[in-house]
């Protein structure tokens, strides 16, 4: 029975190439935006939404607003995409693309696709009862 | 009250010590068999080990059932506004109260184990009770028991009357028995562990596989149902788009499943053929350390960190766990993990070496070699990918998980192989089948997969070319197709391949669990059937992931329908009741949902007179902290989709983002919503209204404010003062009109969106009857063709593996009653398997040509040559 030996002994083989490759191709590194401007390539960039300067067109379902990471550099995301629900709550967020240079010469980051960090869920400084009548 | 979290804490300690008393008097009873004093005594102290562990719960399930709030546990899980089993669900909805669940289970299972063990009761118990001892001082060092810290108190001001409530993406019917389902799944991984260590420890290789065989697959059988459970779940409320997105936490259910359905292929062959006792002894280690890994890696808080390089990886990751909690749960691991497999190497070398292959390649043994093979691939793949980032936090890597895409990629092929095997193997004999007769009883199955691959062309170019029509050019498609790194036309090629094989094993199968069902063998047919149910499972997968289409539209109230796909969407209503302080905000309603009537592809034509085929979808959203959420910032937004289901196909609706009200303004040229004025300026509004800024007003540092004279047209005009708190962060007050009612029944409604400090320039949103605004409603609509395989798939796939398992419960029970442990190490159990005195036949039971009735061979030749084939191949093994 040396053959059946041999024929797992391929598949086995041929699987952990196989998976190797794959696993090469579906990571996406994270870097700063630094790096993502010099890079150009895919990448995962994480930072701060800056959430005083979000818009999101619903007709176009473009969601734009500035992520600053740890390095306080600043960079415009284009998400294509429907915004996540955690997402005007989210403090941080790494959003996976690339960078391109837009019309107007500036370098905005277009990504298609986001992971949302969630606030903590208790937090102690948290007033138990919001005013009613009131929008905000 | 104060004393009950007591009393939980109490009853953990004595299931601590009694379990160690418990593993004690086991150990003793072994050292001392004829004694059977010592063996009850072990005996009630597990009981009273599994009788503390339930108190336990009870107790937690009761804190929770009377919102007791003092405690953190139930204040953080639970609140007022659950009622009926939700009150019950929210005592799981944490790490603590997920451990205990697990702790009630395997309890229970112990019980089972025990009273069922026999002669194996002193090995297997020792083992199983060092489970529950973890867990009780895991839960010790981890307490649900501990009051609300004074902190917090001091935070609230107040005792806490209200909880903070379960997220609402679990207050679902789900969420009642979806974690016990699944808790029940991993729980009983640990029979087959502890039998396996105990066949590893007495050298006892054979014995422990028709014990092990019922539990085996009721593991798999149950974590099968949870796995269905919670992607049904996923698919149905948590707008994931899909049943499936290999997320960490489905991953960590999804390996050990994979591990424990290896080790029932490999039962079947160490069963019937004596081969393999090595691997089926490591896999029955592998499932439940699996199952530990998972629970580790979803708990260790390396999916979820927060510190700067935290990233969340899964949507449903738990918080970390205690430092020391943790540390036990490492501990675990690693004596469970170590010990295991130190303790297999030490014994594999010596283990009694049997081919498992078969004498040709062209049999069932090499066949079953290839799933178990197979399928320990796949969980290698898949446990690689969902460890991954803990691997990488252990080597103080910031945290990054594979993309779906490599799953996807690595498992078609290994599912293409599987689901190959998978048709052939109901017409191999054991040992070998003479490839001739093979190849004339499987020439059926072949030309009807054959026939169905055209069909499937056929379809998927149709399908191709329609979904591209029915999609209105100016909207944007998405195609999600599950394997995008292959050309269109290799996709195709694939896809139709893969379903394909699907259906070869689906039909394959099904022909044979046909013939044994008309053998009144009902329960010999579980395996067959189990396999019919995962063929439908690939073609439903591959064919819903790769021909599902997204467009994304707006809806507009008042406007035309929109199409996509064929269907016409038309805007409803908003439905739900609006605060009366928010009129137009139905965000702030739990209950709220968008109407949309939808227009199916031929519904007017053939309609009747009142258009009946038209119906109603219900997209929702909403805000599910509004009580406790002192500022926008802390609202959490929640949508919840919409499926119409019908045969073909599903079609789901849900929303693209937050529906939008979008205010009047005077001036459609104008980019802000609103209507902007200055200081004495009137300005008309619509035909029927004409509004003046009389000028601001406010308290410089709390609030500004507007003075307004709204003029209607049958001569009234009233005052009003919108305004902006400004010691709130700038939060606008609504002014309702309760003299000016719209047609819906809610006030018209007024608010000061900006007023300049400068210029004094007031930026106003009006809403009044006659000049109102309107809801536009983005939505993401998805066709999904074929879904519904999955999940008839699934269902088969259960059914088959517990008919399988009541076949095996018998088998075993028979067992129990004539098999004693045969004193020294391995018996012979080719000799138990040559001669069929115990139990059935086993060639018999599972050849099912030979269950054939007689009268059914002169009719058919392929099954009179099947009979020769086997008899060949039986006589073969006999000899």
């Amino acid at each position: 029975m040396k053959k059946a030996y041999l024929i797992a002994l391929l598949i086995i083989i041929v699987a952990a190439g196989f998976t190797l490759w794959a696993f090469s191709s579906a990571m996406t590194p994270y870097v700063d935006i630094r790096t993502a401007r010099q890079m150009g390539s895919n990448v995962q960039v994480r930072g701060k939404i800056l959430h005083n300067t979000v818009a999101y067109d619903m007709r176009q379902n473009v969601l734009r607003f500035q992520l600053e990471d740890k390095n306080k550099d600043r960079i415009e995301v284009v998400y294509h995409g429907a915004k996540p629900d955690a997402f005007d709550t989210a403090p941080e967020t790494a959003a996976e693309g690339y960078v391109q240079r837009d019309a107007s010469g500036q370098t905005v980051f277009e990504s298609d696709k986001m992971a949302i960090k969630c606030p903590s869920k208790y937090d102690d400084s948290k007033t138990p009862v919001k005013p009613a009548g009131m929008k905000g | 009250m104060y004393s009950a979290g007591h009393a939980g804490v109490v009853l953990l300690w004595i299931g601590l010590v009694s379990a160690i008393v418990t593993m004690a008097g086991y150990g003793l009873a072994l050292a001392r068999p004829r004694c059977r004093k010592t063996l009850w005594a072990s005996r009630i102290a597990y009981l009273v080990t599994a009788a503390s562990v339930l108190g336990t719960f009870g107790v937690l399930a009761a804190l929770i059932y009377t919102r007791q709030y003092q405690y953190h546990y139930v204040f953080e899980h639970t609140g007022n506004d659950l009622h009926g089993w939700f009150r019950l669900a929210a005592t799981w909805a944490g790490q603590e109260g997920s451990f205990l669940l697990w702790a009630s289970w395997t309890s229970i299972i112990g019980i089972m184990v025990f009273s069922r063990a026999g002669k194996y009761e002193a090995r297997v118990m020792p083992f199983y009770t060092s489970i529950l001892a973890f867990l009780c001082a895991i839960l010790i060092k981890q307490t649900p028991f501990d009051p609300l810290p004074s902190a917090a108190i001091a935070a609230l001001g107040v005792h806490p009357g209200d909880g903070e409530g379960l997220n609402p993406s679990l207050v679902n019917y789900w969420m009642t028995i979806h974690p016990p389902t699944i808790f029940f799944g991993f729980s009983s991984l640990a029979v087959p562990f502890c039998y396996s260590i105990a066949a590893l420890i007495w050298k006892d290789y054979e014995n422990w596989t028709p014990r092990v065989m019922p539990y085996a697959l009721l593991s798999c059988g149950v974590l099968g149902i949870g796995l269905f459970m919670g992607g049904y779940w996923a698919y149905e409320t948590l707008g994931w788009h899909g049943f499936w997105a290999w997320d960490p936490v489905e991953n960590a259910s999804f390996f050990p499943w994979l591990a424990i359905t290896a080790l029932v292929h490999g039962l079947v062959v160490q069963k019937s053929r004596g081969g393999m006792a090595r691997t089926n002894t490591f896999l029955g280690l592998l499932a439940f350390w699996l199952f530990l890994l998972g629970t580790f890696l979803t708990r260790s808080g390396a999916l979820a960190s927060k510190d700067e390089n935290g990233q969340l990886l899964s949507v449903h990751a738990f918080d970390d766990i205690g430092k020391s909690a943790l540390w036990l749960m490492a501990t675990m691991l690693i004596v469970y993990g170590g010990g295991a497999l130190l303790l297999w190497l030490a014994r594999v070398w010596k283990m009694p070496r049997r081919s498992a292959m078969g004498d040709t390649l062209v049999s069932r043994d090499f066949a079953l070699f290839l799933a178990v093979l197979l399928m320990l691939l796949s969980c290698a793949v898949v446990t690689l990918g969902a460890t991954w980032p803990l691997t990488l936090s252990l080597l103080h890597r910031p945290p990054s998980a594979p993309k779906p895409l490599f799953y996807n990629k690595t498992i078609m092929p290994l599912a293409m192989l599987m689901a190959l095997v998978m048709g052939c193997v109901p017409w191999l004999a054991w040992r070998k089948t003479n490839p001739e007769t093979f190849l004339r009883k499987l020439l059926i199955p072949w030309f009807a997969m054959i026939v169905f691959g055209f069909l499937m062309l056929i379809w998927v170019l149709g399908a191709e070319r329609s979904l591209h029509q029915l999609v209105s050019p100016d909207t944007e498609v998405q195609m999600q197709t599950m394997h995008a790194w292959i050309s269109p036309s290799l996709q195709r090629v694939s896809v139709i391949t893969l379903a394909s094989l699907g259906f070869l094993a689906a039909i394959s199968n099904a022909m044979l669990a046909y013939r044994v069902f008309k053998a009144r063998k009902p329960f010999s047919a579980g395996g067959w059937l189990a396999h019919v149910g995962m063929g439908l499972l690939v073609i439903g997968i591959i064919v819903s992931n790769t021909y599902e289409r997204t467009e994304r539209l707006v809806l507009t109230e008042g406007e035309q329908p929109v199409q996509a796909f064929g269907y016409k969407f038309a805007f409803e209503k908003m439905t739900g009741t609006p605060l009366s302080t928010w009129p137009d905000h139905p965000d702030y309603d739990q209950h709220n949902a968008v109407e949309i009537r939808v227009t199916p592809p031929n519904g007017e034509s053939s309609g009747s007179s009142d258009g009946s085929k038209t119906f109603l979808i219900h997209p929702r959203w909403f805000v599910y902290n509004l009580h406790t959420a002192s500022s926008e910032q802390d609202l959490q937004r929640m949508s919840w989709p919409d499926i119409q289901k019908s045969v073909g196909h599903d079609l789901y609706v849900s929303l693209a983002s937050d529906a939008q009200y979008e205010w009047p303004t005077d001036d459609p040229h104008q980019e802000q919503p609103g209507i902007t004025l200055m200081p004495k300026e009137i300005r008309r509004l619509g035909s029927d209204y004409a509004i003046e800024y009389i000028g601001p007003k406010g308290e410089p540092g709390r609030y500004m404010a507007v003075q307004l004279g709204l003029a209607t047209r049958d001569g009234k005009v009233l005052g009003l003062q919108p305004g902006i708190l400004i010691d709130h962060g700038m939060m606008p007050v609504d002014v309702a009109i309760p003299q000016l009612m719209k047609e819906s029944g809610q006030p018209a409604v007024i608010y000061l969106d900006r007023l300049d400090a400068a210029t004094k320039a007031a930026t106003l949103r009006i809403n009044l009857p006659g000049f109102s605004g309107r809801w536009a409603v983005p939505l993401e609509v998805t066709y999904k063709p074929w879904i519904n395989l999955v999940w008839l798939g699934v269902l088969i796939a259960v059914g088959g593996v517990f008919l399988a398992m009541i076949r095996r419960i018998g088998e075993a029970r028979r067992l129990g009653e004539t098999a004693d442990i045969p004193a020294g190490s391995a018996a012979a159990p080719l000799e138990t398997w040559e001669t069929p005195t115990d139990g059935e036949p086993v060639a018999v039971v599972s050849s099912p040509p030979i269950a054939a009735p007689a009268n059914n061979r002169s009719k058919n030749g392929h099954k009179s040559n099947g009979q020769g084939t086997h008899r060949k191949g039986k006589s073969g093994t006999r000899r």
